[in-house]
């Protein structure tokens, strides 16, 4: 739905990103405003600068693009802990939000917020800041997400005809079984033995 | 004289003539007697070429060649598809050939995946271009019939298509796919496939001395685009596998 904003004159805007782990069973709300918002009903946590967003290109056909998130300025501490959280696949989807610059207000008006992305992250790297003077360090975590179109185009599923793809999925069925031991095998059909 | 003593008298002269020393009887004799004996060699020698024939049958080698790495296919809508032959068996002193053919993967539920299974049903079947014609019991091949109507009867009753749509239970008769082939068991389930099993009976004198290439016109009830699409997004054995509640789907 097209997003009419031509009614309001100060105006910002910013990037809500949730993470959803899987895995863990735990979401991650933040975005990049400096007080904690609700969205939706669910809370983000204002991570301000510390976040950081790519630009996504909009086209009509298949995107097949990537975005890329940044989280700067995470304690070591918490390293163990995003690394556990087995970050690959979470799904991710990104919204932009308008605000009142104003009255900091979440403009009421039919599509705002509005989806940017969705997508699941497929890979992810952890840069540490070491701080000499300070002794302290700091990381700075990229996460690379997938459109679905792209996870879409790139899922490998399906059966093929031998023993190990058949078991994965029915583990007594044997059917497949002499798949492998029929190649090149010549019969004598007609042939009285 | 009787017609008939007229007769007798000029078989007689013909007779007397033929027997006679002269050289045109002589060269007579002659024309008859190589006229006979032609007729009695091609005679031995049709006789010999049959025994021959059923003496030297060596039947043919066929090479059974199945391809590990085929994806199975899915089936939306109506296809024709050769199938990938994942077993075969020899049996009835090599007269019998039985083939497995994997044909596609069983699909989901219509109606965005709340209403009833979907069916994969076998429309024709065509071998080497001929479409196959079969009898009252759904699997014995009758005839075959060429592009232009021409009916042919030499495959009576010795090739045999067994259509399975979902499992080894699933066939045209109550008879399981593994009561058939030689060899499978119970756990020969071929779990949401559907497939066919072939039997072929060898006879060199009626041309049937092989599998032949096979086309199976198969049609899922599943065919609007939007069943096809949810089935094949949430899917987890051929499709994306994306959770349902994460479509949106009316």
């Amino acid at each position: 739905m097209p997003l009419n904003l031509s009614a309001y004159k100060n105006i910002t805007s910013n990037l809500f990103v949730r993470i959803d782990f899987s895995y863990t069973n735990t979401v991650l709300r933040i975005s990049d405003r400096t007080a904690t918002t609700t969205i939706d009903g669910e809370s983000y946590i204002a991570a301000g600068n510390f976040l950081g967003l790519t630009n996504t290109v909009s086209e009509l056909s298949n995107p097949g693009s990537e975005i890329t998130i940044t989280l700067a300025g995470i304690p070591n501490t918490a390293i163990t802990d995003i690394l556990n959280a087995r970050i690959k696949g979470s799904k991710v989807r990104i919204y932009r939000a308008f605000f009142d610059s104003i009255t900091d207000e979440l403009i009421n008006t039919s599509g705002n917020p509005s989806g940017r992305f969705t997508g699941i992250v497929t890979h992810y790297a952890v840069n540490e800041e070491y701080q000499v003077n300070e002794r302290t360090a700091s990381n700075t975590i990229t996460l690379i997400c997938s459109t679905i179109v792209d996870v879409l185009a790139n899922t490998t599923k399906g059966r093929r005809t031998n023993p190990a793809d058949m078991k994965r999925l029915y583990a007594s069925d044997t059917s497949m079984d002499r798949v492998p031991n029929l190649v090149g095998q010549e019969y004598d059909f007609g042939k009285k033995s | 004289m009787s017609w008939f003593d007229t007769l007798l008298d000029v078989g007689a002269k013909a007779f007397t003539w033929f027997t006679g020393g002269g050289i045109a009887a002589q060269l007579a004799r002659t024309v008859v007697t190589g006229v006979a004996l032609n007729q009695v060699n091609k005679a031995i020698s049709k006789e010999q070429k049959k025994d021959t024939q059923k003496q030297q049958d060596q039947g043919v080698r066929l090479k059974v060649d199945p391809d590990p790495t085929a994806k199975i296919p899915v089936v939306y809508g109506r296809a024709a598809l050769a199938g990938i032959v994942t077993d075969a068996q020899i049996t009835n002193n090599n007269m019998t050939m039985w083939y497995c053919i994997t044909l596609c993967e069983v699909t989901g539920n219509l109606a965005l995946g709340q209403g009833a299974a979907s069916q994969i049903n076998l429309l024709r079947v065509y071998r080497d271009n001929q479409k196959l014609i079969f009898g009252s019991d759904a699997v014995t091949v009758v005839k075959t019939v060429d592009h232009s109507g021409v009916e042919n009867t030499d495959i009576n009753g010795l090739v045999k298509v067994y259509y399975f749509r979902n499992g080894s239970s699933s066939g045209p008769s109550s008879i399981p796919a593994y009561s058939l082939i030689p060899g499978w068991t119970a756990n020969h389930a071929m779990t949401n496939l559907a497939f066919a099993l072939v039997r072929v009976d060898y006879n060199r004198e009626k041309n049937v001395t092989g599998l032949g290439t096979l086309r199976f016109v198969l049609e899922n009830t599943m065919s609007q685009p939007g069943d096809c699409l949810y089935d094949y997004m949430t899917n987890t054995r051929y499709g994306a596998g994306i959770p349902a509640q994460e479509i949106y789907a009316q």
